[in-house]
Parts: C-alpha cells; sequence; structure tokens
C-alpha cells in the first residue's frame, strides 16, 4: 500500500520534473544556476541563515545557493582578499563598509542597485541605505545589522532605588555613581575609538570634516566626548574600562557592572540565569546617536549575468519582509525595511518581546563610521591615547590633539 | 628527603603546564550561567556533560574527523618518504651543490609562512585545486622541518652500517628503504608526530581553500562557537577536548620514541 | 663518467621530489614576495606600479614598525632564555628515577597539541583582572591585583608566559633526549673523585649537552622572532594595549590584511627575515667558537 503510494508520488514528480525541463527549454530564465556565498555566520546564526536558504531555493527550483562558512570577519576578509586577488571571487559576500569602499574603488563589484527591484531599494531604511550608497547608488545590501542599546541590570537598579533607566549623559553618570559598590561597577565601557566615537556623535560632533581629509573631533564636542569618558572612568571611578579583547556582555552577564552600551546582537550571549535584565534607548547627549553593527551584502564583477540576476533574487528574498522579520526573530539582528518594521508580523513579535522593540526605534537616529581602510592605523593610534587618556597619563586635550594628528596622518597617507 | 627537591618543582611545573588545560576541562563541563565568575571555582555546581553532546551536534564533527586525519595522514606519510629521501641524500651522498642547496632549504624556514598564504592560493587557483583535497594537501607534502631533523639523524649513524649495504650491492634508495629507516624508527616517528600534529591543527589555508564542509576540517568547526558578539564558551572548551584526544592518545603512544628520537638529532 | 658526478646525478634525484614541491610552494612565493615588496600593491587592483625601495624606507619611519621591531627583539631576549632554563631543569628533573614518569612528560605535551581557540580564552581569563586565576592566587599570598591585559608594561610578561607555557613541552623533550645520550660512565667517573652535583653538571653535563642546547637555541630563535598568533588570540584579534604587543609578523598581517598595502606587509617581512638570518649565523659563529673552545 505505502509503496504504491510513494511510486504514485515518484510518478507525478517525475512526471513535473520533466514538464519542468521542457519549461526549461523554452523559458531560458528557468535554467539552472549556482550561485555562491561567503559568510560568516557561526552556530545557531549559520543555521537560521540556512534554513532562509533553503526556503529560497525551494521558491527558486532552479536556483543553487551555496552557502561558504568562513569562521570570523577578519578569516572572511582573508580568504575574499585572497579570492579577490586569485580573480576567482564569490558571487556575493557579507562586507564590512571598509572592505566596500576598497572593493568598490578598484572595480570589484557590481552594485546591488542593477539587481534589485526599486520598490525594494525605496523600502530599505533611510539610513542603511545611505550607508551602502556610493555616489547615490546603492552598491551592497543591508543584511546582519544591529544597533547599540542601553542593557541594564534589573536587580542591581532596584537594589540602588532607581526606577527607570538613564535617559541623558547627566541621568547616566548620576546613576553610575548610584549603582557603584565596591567591586561593582555602574557601567562598562572599552577605551577604544569606537566608544569615543558614539560619544562625541552624541554631543554633536564628527569624525572627520565633510570632504573626509581630516580629523573634525578636536573640537568642543570631542573635549564634551572625552571629558563624558574621563569623568565615568577617572573622576567618579563608576566605570569599569575593560580591555579591547573582552566582550562587554560577558562582563555585564557575571554583573561585573549594571550598564553598559552593547549591540543588540549580544543578547543572546547574556544567559546567566541569576542576571536580569532589560535594554533601553541610548542616553542622550546634545542629541540622540545610535551606532550600528553588521555586515552587507556585496555582489562582485565575474558574475555570470544569469548568476547576477539569481543573486539579485536571493539577496531580494533574504531582506523581503517575512525573511528579514524571521531573521530578526532568531538572531539579535533588526528588520532592514521600513515596510518589515511596520508589519503585522514584527509588531506582534515585538509586542510579545518589548526588548527586540528598542533598537528599531533608534535606527532613525543612527550614524555611521567613515567608510576608509585608511583610517584603520589612525583609530589604532587612537585607542591608544584614550587607554594613555583614561588611564591619567594623557589629558584629555592632548589626547585630541594627538589623535587628531593621527588620524590626518593616516588620512594623508592614502 | 632528596626525592622531595625533586617533586616539589615538577610538581609546580605540572601545575603551570596542566593548569589552563584543567580550566578548560572544568569549563567544558560548566553549566552556561557559570562560566565565567567572579570568584574562580573548578568543580561546576551542575556538571553539565550535555554540553559534549550539543557540541558534537553542532557541527558535522564525524566528518571534520575524518577530513583531518586522511589529511593528515597523507601529509604525514608523503613528507616522511620524500623527506627521507631528501635527508639521506643530504646526509650520506657527497654530491656538486649539496652545501648550497641544503643552505636554501634552511633559510626557507625563517621565512614567515604567512608570507605564502597569497600566492599560494594563487597557484592552487591557477592549478584548478580550489576547494579539493589536492588544493588543501599538496602545498604542504614536503617540510623543510622533516628534511633538516633527519638529515641530523642520519649524520650520527655509525659508517659501518653503510659501507656493509654497500658491500651487499645497495644502491641508495634500497639502502634507506631496506637498512636505513628500520634503524631510525625513533626519528621517524619523531617527525611523523610533529607533522600530524601541525596538519591536524592548521586552520587559515583550510579555510581559505576549502568552499564546502564537506572539506573542512576540525579547527573550523571550533571557531564555529565564536562570533563578534560572544562565544558559547562551555561548548567551545568541549570540542577542544574532543579533538585534542586523537592527539594525546598519538602522542602517549609515540613519546617513547620521541624522546629516543631526538636524542640522535641534537647530537651532530 | 665519474664517481662523483654519478653520485651527484643519484643525489639528485633523491632530492628532486622534495625539491620540486619546496620550489613550487615555499620558494616560488618567498620570491614573488620579495619582488612584491618593491611594487605598490592593494591585491585587488591590476595596477602594481614599481616604486623601489619606498616601501622599506616607510617601514622604517613608521614608529609602529619600530615599536613592533623593539617589541619582537625583546620578546626573543626574554622569551629563548626562559623557555631553554626551564626546560633545560624540567629535563633534569625528569631524568631522574622516579614515578609517574609517563605521565610528568605526557603532561608536558598537552599545551603543545591543544588548539589556540581554546587556549587563547583560557589564557584571557587567566590574565583577566576581575575574576582572573592569577590575581585570585596572589591575592592569596596579599599580592594587590594587577590589569594584566590592560596594563602595557605586563605585555611581554603575558608573552612570554604564554609562549614558555606552549612551548616547555617540546624543549624539555628535546633536552631529555639530549641527557640520555650521555654516558653513564662519566657520571660513575666523577661519582668516584666524589664530585658534587653542580659540579658534575658544570663539568660533565653541560658541556656534552652543547650541541643539544645549540639545536635547540636555534630553533626557539627562529620560532621566537616569528610571534604573533600569542598575541592575536590572547588580546582578541588587537596587538594589545598601546601596541605594546606588536610584533613584526603581526605588523606584516596588519598592513596586508587591514590596510591592504602588500608593499609594506612583504617589506616587513624581508627584515624580519634578514634578522633571523643574521642571528642564526652569529648563533651558529659563536657557537662553533665555544664548542672548539670546549
Amino acid at each position: 500500500m505505502k509503496r504504491w503510494t510513494l511510486s504514485i508520488t515518484a510518478a507525478i514528480v517525475m512526471s513535473s520534473a520533466l514538464s519542468g525541463a521542457a519549461l526549461a527549454n523554452t523559458r531560458h530564465a528557468a535554467a539552472p544556476v549556482t550561485i555562491t556565498f561567503y559568510e560568516a555566520m557561526p552556530g545557531h546564526l549559520g543555521s537560521t541563515l540556512a534554513t532562509l536558504t533553503n526556503e529560497f531555493e525551494k521558491s527558486h527550483p532552479n536556483i543553487t545557493v551555496q552557502l561558504i562558512y568562513t569562521g570570523s570577519y577578519s578569516t572572511q576578509q582573508q580568504k575574499l582578499v585572497a579570492a579577490l586577488a586569485a580573480n576567482q571571487p564569490p558571487t556575493i559576500a557579507q562586507v564590512e563598509e571598509t572592505w566596500t569602499t576598497e572593493f568598490n574603488q578598484n572595480g570589484r563589484l557590481i552594485p546591488m542597485q542593477s539587481v534589485l527591484p526599486a520598490g525594494t531599494i525605496k523600502d530599505i531604511f533611510p539610513s542603511l541605505r545611505a550607508d551602502n550608497s556610493y555616489g547615490g547608488k546603492l552598491v551592497t545590501a543591508p543584511f546582519n545589522r544591529s544597533a547599540y542599546v542601553l542593557f541594564y541590570n534589573t536587580d542591581d537598579f532596584k537594589a540602588a532605588g532607581i526606577s527607570q533607566p538613564p535617559r541623558t549623559w547627566a541621568e547616566l553618570q548620576a546613576d553610575a555613581s548610584k549603582l557603584h559598590r565596591d567591586g561593582h561597577y555602574g557601567f562598562g565601557m572599552q577605551a577604544n575609538y569606537y566608544t569615543f566615537e558614539m560619544f562625541l556623535h552624541q554631543a554633536g560632533g564628527t569624525d572627520l570634516t565633510a570632504n573626509d581629509k581630516r580629523a573634525a573631533f578636536d573640537s568642543p564636542a570631542g573635549r564634551k566626548a572625552l571629558n563624558f569618558m574621563y569623568d565615568l572612568a577617572v573622576k567618579d571611578k563608576s566605570a569599569l574600562v575593560i580591555s579591547e579583547n573582552a566582550y562587554l556582555s560577558d562582563g555585564f552577564n557575571t554583573n561585573e557592572y549594571a550598564m553598559d552600551i552593547d549591540t543588540t546582537a549580544a543578547m543572546s550571549f547574556i544567559d546567566n540565569p541569576a542576571t536580569h535584565w532589560r535594554v533601553a534607548p541610548l542616553p542622550v547627549g546634545t542629541k540622540m546617536a545610535v551606532p550600528t553593527g553588521g555586515t552587507n551584502i556585496a555582489l562582485f564583477k565575474g558574475a555570470t549575468p544569469a548568476q547576477q540576476q539569481a543573486a539579485g533574487a536571493y539577496v531580494n528574498f533574504l531582506i523581503s519582509d517575512p525573511a528579514t522579520v524571521a531573521w530578526a526573530k532568531q538572531t539579535g539582528y533588526l528588520p532592514v525595511r521600513m515596510s518589515a518594521l511596520h508589519s503585522h508580523a514584527w509588531m506582534a513579535y515585538i509586542g510579545a518581546n518589548p526588548i527586540k522593540a528598542v533598537a528599531p526605534a533608534e535606527l532613525q537616529y543612527a550614524f555611521f563610521s567613515p567608510r576608509l581602510a585608511a583610517l584603520n592605523s589612525g583609530m589604532t593610534s587612537v585607542t591608544t591615547e584614550i587607554g594613555d587618556c583614561l588611564s591619567g597619563s594623557l589629558s584629555v586635550a592632548q589626547t585630541l590633539s594627538k589623535s587628531a594628528q593621527e588620524i590626518n596622518q593616516a588620512l594623508a597617507s592614502q | 628527603m632528596r626525592n622531595l627537591f625533586i617533586y616539589i618543582p615538577l610538581a609546580i611545573i605540572a601545575l603551570f603546564v596542566l593548569g589552563p588545560f584543567i580550566w578548560m576541562l572544568s569549563t567544558s563541563v560548566k553549566p552556561s550561567g557559570e562560566v565565567l565568575s567572579v570568584i574562580p571555582h573548578l568543580i561546576p555546581s551542575r556538571w553539565e556533560f550535555d554540553n559534549y553532546a550539543k557540541a558534537f551536534a553542532s557541527s558535522p564533527f564525524l566528518l571534520y574527523f575524518w577530513n583531518s586525519f586522511f589529511i593528515s595522514f597523507v601529509e604525514t606519510a608523503v613528507d616522511l618518504t620524500i623527506g627521507a629521501m631528501a635527508a639521506y641524500a643530504f646526509a650520506r651522498i657527497d654530491f656538486i651543490g649539496k652545501r648550497a642547496l641544503f643552505l636554501v632549504l634552511l633559510a626557507t624556514i625563517m621565512v614567515p609562512g604567512e608570507v605564502l598564504l597569497i600566492p599560494n592560493y594563487i597557484t592552487i587557483t591557477n592549478l584548478g585545486w580550489v576547494n579539493s583535497y589536492q588544493g588543501l594537501i599538496v602545498p604542504w607534502l614536503v617540510s623543510v622541518f622533516t628534511i633538516f631533523l633527519m638529515r641530523q639523524y642520519f649524520l650520527s649513524l655509525p659508517q659501518e652500517l653503510f659501507d656493509a649495504a654497500e658491500m651487499d650491492g645497495c644502491g641508495p634508495l634500497r639502502t634507506l628503504f631496506r637498512i636505513v629507516l628500520p634503524v631510525s624508527k625513533p626519528i621517524w616517528i619523531t617527525a611523523a608526530l610533529i607533522k600530524f600534529v601541525g596538519a591536524w591543527n592548521s586552520f587559515l589555508w583550510v579555510l581559505v581553500v576549502a568552499n564546502s564542509p564537506s572539506l573542512y576540517t576540525l579547527p573550523v568547526g571550533l571557531i564555529n562557537f565564536s562570533s563578534n558578539e560572544g562565544t558559547v564558551y562551555n561548548q567551545l572548551m568541549a570540542a577542544a577536548t574532543f579533538t585534542v584526544i586523537p592527539l594525546v592518545i598519538l602522542f602517549a603512544v609515540g613519546q617513547r620514541y620521541f624522546v629516543e628520537g631526538i636524542a640522535r638529532a641534537g647530537i651532530k | 663518467m665519474s664517481y662523483r658526478a654519478r653520485r651527484t646525478i643519484t643525489a639528485y634525484f633523491m632530492i628532486l621530489p622534495a625539491f620540486i614541491l619546496t620550489a613550487i610552494f615555499v620558494m616560488y612565493p618567498i620570491v614573488d614576495s620579495f619582488l612584491i615588496s618593491f611594487y605598490k600593491w592593494d591585491m585587488l587592483s591590476v595596477s602594481k606600479p614599481f616604486v623601489g625601495i619606498t616601501n622599506y624606507i616607510y617601514i622604517f619611519q613608521d614608529p609602529l614598525f619600530l615599536q613592533a621591531l623593539s617589541n619582537t627583539v625583546l620578546y626573543v631576549v626574554s622569551f629563548v632564555p626562559c623557555v631553554i632554563a626551564l626546560g633545560l631543569i624540567t629535563a633534569l628533573l625528569l631524568n631522574q628515577k622516579i614515578r609517574f614518569l609517563t605521565f610528568f612528560r605526557s603532561a608536558m605535551f598537552i599545551p603543545y597539541l591543544t588548539s589556540l581557540a581554546a587556549t587563547g580564552i583560557i589564557w584571557q581569563w587567566i590574565f583577566n583582572d576581575q575574576f582572573g586565576l592569577l590575581n585570585y592566587f596572589l591575592g592569596l599570598f596579599g599580592v594587590s591585583a594587577q590589569n594584566w591585559l590592560n596594563d602595557p608594561q605586563w605585555t611581554l610578561f603575558n608573552m612570554v608566559v604564554m609562549g614558555v607555557w606552549q612551548n616547555l613541552g617540546y624543549v624539555t623533550v628535546i633536552f631529555l633526549a639530549g641527557l640520555q645520550g650521555i654516558s653513564r660512565e662519566y657520571y660513575e667517573a666523577a661519582a668516584v673523585d666524589g664530585a658534587a652535583w653542580w659540579h658534575k653538571f658544570r663539568m660533565i653535563t653541560f658541556p656534552l649537552l652543547s650541541p643539544t642546547t645549540y639545536f635547540v637555541l636555534i630553533l626557539t630563535t627562529i620560532d621566537a622572532f616569528k610571534v604573533f598568533l600569542q598575541v592575536y588570540v590572547l588580546y582578541g584579534e588587537s596587538p594589545g594595549p598601546n601596541n605594546s604587543g606588536m610584533t613584526l609578523l603581526y605588523y606584516m598581517f596588519d598592513k596586508g590584511f587591514n590596510d591592504y598595502h602588500m608593499g609594506y606587509a612583504t617589506a616587513s617581512a624581508y627584515v624580519l627575515f634578514m634578522i633571523i638570518f643574521i642571528f642564526t649565523l652569529a648563533q651558529m659563529t659563536l657557537s662553533r667558537r665555544v664548542h672548539y673552545e670546549g
């Protein structure tokens, strides 16, 4: 009986496959095509991406997407550069903005603009669209994007008698002091360029001058930002400065500090059952400014027209409403388009999971780091100076002027 | 009393060497909330052996074990065979250009291996070997270290051995495989272990050349526990533990020869 | 055909397989990247202008490179004596007739076998200023906690400790092997003379062990100059606070993959090579003299 049904099913599948093949001969678009995708999504993120990809392949039976897992972002970059140097790039890959600039300048990319429907492009969240565009053209598509939020320990807040998370710098500073007790800090932060950059933008400053030629942070806003970090870490001693190699989320997880500012993607690593926490929008300095994280997807020259079309269809699927919402639910990343953020499915989800609602609401205040690889070496030096400043060996004014010099030098060397 | 002066320093050294490893084992059976704690403690409140099962299921580890084993085995076997031939020539045959050739080979040890990555990847691409076992294996079939180690050992063998072989009418290849290698068991086991460990733990090359999970090796399974935002520590430690076990067994079996092997090579 | 010519052909035949593979996958890339050190190339573009020795001039004017150079040399001169001394002591201890010998020997090797992906994290925890094992132990003896990973003055120390930990077993076994190669008769003769332990070590063990010491010295020095991965894993893909862990190989890696400057990267690799070459040559000459004098 069972075998009988099976063979009937087989016959149906066979005939439909045959007619499919017949159709393929007449309709060019259905010819089988394989695209390769370098991705650096480990563990659970990787399996979620694989599930979405399977779903895509089911709806596009002629397209095969080969997911090529490359480890971390740094190994991804090494593999990608090796592949580009050998003229064998994948069809698409996850990329950070600085790589995009470098690849784009060397003419190695096909702009996403040419393969994505105009409707999709228009629907991408405006700040993310700007971050992925060069000369008004969408070059890459945002994929696994996250935003920074304030994580706070609700038990610590209760114990310190604080009723709600800080909304301004002044409140953050006051709360950090209230939460600080022996061996337990109010706030955790890294003494690096990116932390400074965030406060700089919140103080109304920018990294570089408008033409990207010189550093612009040796300014009143820069002083305000660095003074704020200095006050927290040195004057009040209410903030713990953790090293670059440690995850902020680890110290929050073990309750070394009661607050930190971290990406939404870190949520899944806060698994200590004794740590009770929530998230809140970033405290406002002079204005609200929110850093983002994550990568975008780039399409490489060398892809055949059929592969380009297939890549377009695949990326369009990945950032379609249902897929980007499913992705955001399963991971700490955000839906990347407006219609998804307003979709019923997402609304229902954040209704049940309010901690996931904070970051998307912040997206309109997102700012982005300059997309220049040349800045890397400068940023490394600035991180050093900020470390010196917070350990008390450099004054705020000295730190800023020295850092600005280093950034200018890095920019000039290109 | 005298033994105390031996055991106490030894115990301190063993603690230094094994301490981090013990912490790794202890982390591998801790519940996730307990991995990082302000007062370090070794004994978990609840033994979570489930970490091992979860870690093992997170990647196709059986396949990775097989790939690691296959790649390491082939590299080791070929390296030993052609390495022994070259070492024999350098140690036991007087030929034109010997010194210069050997110095050139030795100098290659001094160049950092990272320099080779991009040019070798381009070569592999031109050969059409990207994403293949050939691509993963062939560039590592010879290690100059093996040649150096074996040469040192062959130099220390007594001349009578070779004279006897020549009297019997043996050519160099026959002498090497029939007479020299059987009496050089310690050195080729030593060289084999070192090569095998290197291949087992090699990482960047595999990630760069392999494009599909069917070619990935154990270290690729290990990085799967970390992301930019966090690391699943207990499962990573569990996976690191089960990937090192085959090597520990190999060493426990081989260590007797290992000691004997380097002894001779160091003499000359 | 002369006897020597015939031997030469045989020898070349035996070397050939190893030589071909080395030529393709080691020597060719070495020459290729040596040439790249005279070009400006970002690995992505077809344009690859020849710039002469500009890359070399640039790196020698780059304070970061000079810092990397001094960090690397400091590491070599601290790490090599430490690992050799500790390895020798361990080998002398393990050369006694004691119980659990197999256990101790195997234990020494475990760090060499275990994946750096895991042990790197363990060492981050050991050095962690909040919950680290090291501060905990020091606390038991009333020593105040140090900020091991964030304070640049500890970076060299951290690197040496981790380096010794990884390589101790390897060095110990080579010494152990050397010690077992020394004939018992020497010690028996000394015992008749009633020589003290230290005297025996100075007059018999150390001189007879000198070829092994030489072998270890050359190999560990070459390896120490190439220090990189330790820093990379210990400081989470960063060169440590204030670049205190920036080494020559790290610099090369950084210039190549973060700044897309293959010219600077390969130029620094060749400076590193030249330094290793000169060091090794000096060691060879020096030890030859010691050897003859002894």
